[in-house]
């Protein structure tokens, strides 16, 4: 153990000394620090410039003055997700997905405002979050600080020195392995302190917070291990960088690429714009709920006309036209929901197959560990998609209740040609105050837990192959 | 001659199918420098790696003060040094804080006495002594080597062709480390190509070729007993004619 904890001093005593190790550490603790800050920052003002937009849409629907409810219908309202407490460390898909999405009757729309497509080119390939800095930064700047570790001293002779006087190989691997994990373990410091301030702050959070933080610590593990591992195995420290440039290139941006495409090829999707053509055919189906005599409401008709006991649609105690708009919405709401369901399901299948690819890549498995415990991954865009949708159709129904309710058939019909009645179509703006406020809440926490287990046995399974994999090179390091 | 701290037995050694050493016989014994001439490929670093046991002989035995190199590697190395060709250090560190950290690495505390004094004896100059080694000339590199030596107080010394690329004085200077070292015991296995530094120094010279030795050859002593010089052409014959044959 004191063999060890020499050689691990020894490396920093080295790496302080090397112009380039300091440059690289500095630039590691850094990018952290800088990208952890920032990302609360941003997190910080995202969450109360969403949770003002939201209540300020709400105000504004809520203020508005007598309308016939079907302009209403049309008026919409806006909803924003609220940034999951740990996205702060792991944005996941949120920025790419969007983040507010506009309820009106009659479609389903999809989220809007991603950031993404809203920032310029520069600024989004300057927004670093803390877990893309763990994931992707870090093991490239830990290569570049630990290629050598071992090999150098293979290359200046010393290693032979050091086994001749008795160093064992095996405290000279782990010592150097030691180094450049206590390089690591600085660079996740600031996850660290941002898991236990979120754990603080969002009690609830403290179980998936310790996930992340436990997934990108093994995932950083790997790569000490990895890196130590090939720089003794190598017998030239250029072929070391080589080595391990090639697997982090072939693990955190071919391998995620490649899982895309094959995840694509397996399971197709339709595009947006062919769902839409689709949904339209089906909704023609449904009817034009705009048009009472529109043929797909006849049978509809037929049997309204049967449970009032009536004989025509100016005898109904109620408004027909608000009985097909409720109608209307809720066949063009099945149509809609199916559609969106299949698409979902599409992507969760997608999901799966690029989940799979994390036996392939460390890389894959921390990231999605880390979305789905941060609540970020396309599981809970969905989820706030459906939140929407079900909120969407609740305040639609409502006011086709109104319009059927509050407005008399006679009046409707005639409001475009007779002023009169186009003033009594209009109801009351107290019927606005209906509208309920909008609370998304991620999965709970026990539920993401649970869906990212098996993605940190993964993880967990590269840090003890590597384990397996130091030991033995660190007996045969001893050998000529 | 007193106890051997070195012992090659019938020493067979096969690396990468091919026997590079074949029935190797020698002994060190205390205070006596062996140096074991021989080309390039002859088996020379293959002997040293087997006596720090790096290397498994496929048969008979190198002990190290009484230790199977094989069977007890860390046994032997705790009573060795090894002074490569290069007398590699680490470039970062400075004469000074090199020994520390050798000595630290062998479980020894370090002594800044000790270390001034060990300085000293192999004529560190003063003012390199707290300077990066990596401008240190290999003769300067082979002082702090030796100075770590001296501080280890190992009973063994393994040199690889340690005058290699060093101008006659600094030769001259290691020479004169060496003489120190065996005035207190130290059993000194070199292997070199080096004819007439290893005949300049040597207590005995074992000619070593293909892996056999092939001739040996003693200095004897005067009547003071200052050592007299292998003679260099008799082994230089000696070798010549093993070439020819």
């Amino acid at each position: 153990m004191t063999a060890i904890l020499h050689i691990a001093r020894g490396e920093w005593q080295h790496m302080l000394r090397t112009r380039l190790a300091v440059t690289i550490i500095v630039m590691l603790l850094a990018l952290i620090a800088v990208a952890a800050a920032s990302s609360a920052q941003q997190l910080v003002s995202e969450s109360q410039t969403r949770e003002a937009y939201q209540r300020e849409a709400e105000a504004t629907f809520r203020s508005q003055p007598a309308r016939h409810p079907h302009r209403m219908v049309h008026y919409g309202h806006y909803v924003f997700r609220t940034p999951a407490p740990l996205a702060v460390i792991d944005p996941g898909v949120d920025p790419f997905t969007g983040r507010s999405i506009f309820l009106e009757g009659h479609r389903r729309n999809t989220a809007a405002f991603a950031e993404a497509r809203e920032t310029s080119v520069l600024t989004r390939l300057g927004v670093v979050s803390p877990a893309f800095a763990l994931q992707v930064v870090a093991p490239l700047l830990l290569i570049l600080l630990g290629f050598t570790s071992v090999v150098r001293e293979r290359e200046r002779g010393t290693l032979l020195q050091l086994i001749a006087q008795g160093v064992p190989a095996r405290a000279l691997v782990l010592g150097k392995a030691a180094a450049i994990g206590s390089v690591a373990a600085l660079a996740s410091l600031p996850l660290l302190i941002g898991v236990m301030w979120l754990s603080i702050r969002h009690p609830t959070e403290a179980l998936p917070a310790l996930l992340v933080f436990a997934g990108h610590a093994t995932y950083l593990g790997f790569w000490v291990l990895l890196i130590t591992v090939v720089s003794a195995l190598a017998s030239k420290a250029r072929s070391a960088l080589i080595t391990l440039i090639i697997v982090w290139a072939a693990t955190t941006i071919l391998m995620p690429r490649i899982a895309a495409d094959v995840a694509a090829t397996a399971v197709t999707s339709q595009t947006q714009t062919e769902m839409d053509i689709l949904v339209q055919r089906d909704m023609r189906v449904v009817g034009d709920s705009h048009n009472i005599n529109d043929p797909g409401f006849r049978s509809f008709q037929d049997q309204v006309l049967e449970e009032y006991g009536v004989d025509r649609i100016e005898d109904l105690p109620v408004n027909y036209r608000g009985l097909v708009s409720l109608q209307g919405e809720a066949e063009g709401s099945a149509v809609m929901n199916q559609y969106a369901a299949e698409l979902h399901a599409t992507q969760r299948r997608q999901a799966t197959i690029i989940n799979l690819f994390a036996i392939a890549s460390p890389y894959l498995a921390v990231r999605n560990l880390s979305m789905r415990s941060a609540g970020t991954d396309l599981i809970n865009h969905q989820r706030f998609l459906d939140a929407a949708e079900a909120q969407r159709f609740e305040l639609i129904q409502q006011i086709n209740t109104v319009h059927a309710n509050e407005v008399l058939f006679a009046d409707d019909s005639a409001r475009s040609v007779d002023h009169e009645s186009e003033q009594r179509t209009r109801v009351s703006g107290d019927f606005w105050h209906r509208l309920q406020d909008f609370n998304f809440t991620p999965q709970p926490a026990s539920d993401r837990l649970l869906a990212a287990l098996p993605l940190g046995v993964v993880l967990a399974l590269w840090l003890l192959a590597a384990t397996v994999l130091i030991r033995r090179v660190a007996r045969k390091a001893g050998e000529a | 001659m007193t106890t051997p701290s070195i012992v090659v037995k019938g020493l067979h050694v096969t690396r990468q199918g091919q026997e590079v050493l074949s029935d190797l016989n020698f002994q060190v014994a205390a205070g006596e420098v062996f140096a074991l001439l021989g080309g390039n490929g002859a088996g020379k670093s293959t002997t040293l790696l087997t006596c720090i046991g790096m290397l498994k002989p496929s048969a008979g035995s190198v002990t190290i003060c009484g230790h199977s190199a094989a069977d007890e590697p860390e046994a032997v190395r705790r009573s060795l040094a090894y002074l490569s060709e290069t007398a590699s250090l680490y470039e970062h560190l400075s004469a000074r804080e090199n020994l520390r950290y050798f000595l630290e690495l062998a479980g020894t505390k370090p002594d800044p006495v000790a270390i001034e004094q060990a300085l000293d004896t192999v004529s560190l100059q003063a003012d390199a002594r707290d300077r990066r080694s990596a401008g240190f000339s290999k003769g300067m590199r082979q002082k702090v080597a030796i100075a770590l030596a001296l501080l280890r107080k190992t009973p063994v010394l393994l040199l690889d062709e340690p005058t290699s690329g060093l101008d006659p004085v600094a030769v001259e200077e290691f020479n004169r480390l060496l003489i120190t070292l065996c005035q207190r015991d130290v059993a000194i296995l070199m292997v070199t190509h080096d004819l007439f530094g290893a005949c300049e120094v040597s207590s005995r010279i074992g000619l070593l070729r293909d892996g056999h030795l092939v001739n040996q050859f003693e200095a004897s002593r005067d009547v003071n007993g200052k050592l007299i010089h292998v003679d260099v052409n008799e082994v230089k014959r000696s070798f010549a004619g093993r070439e020819a044959a």
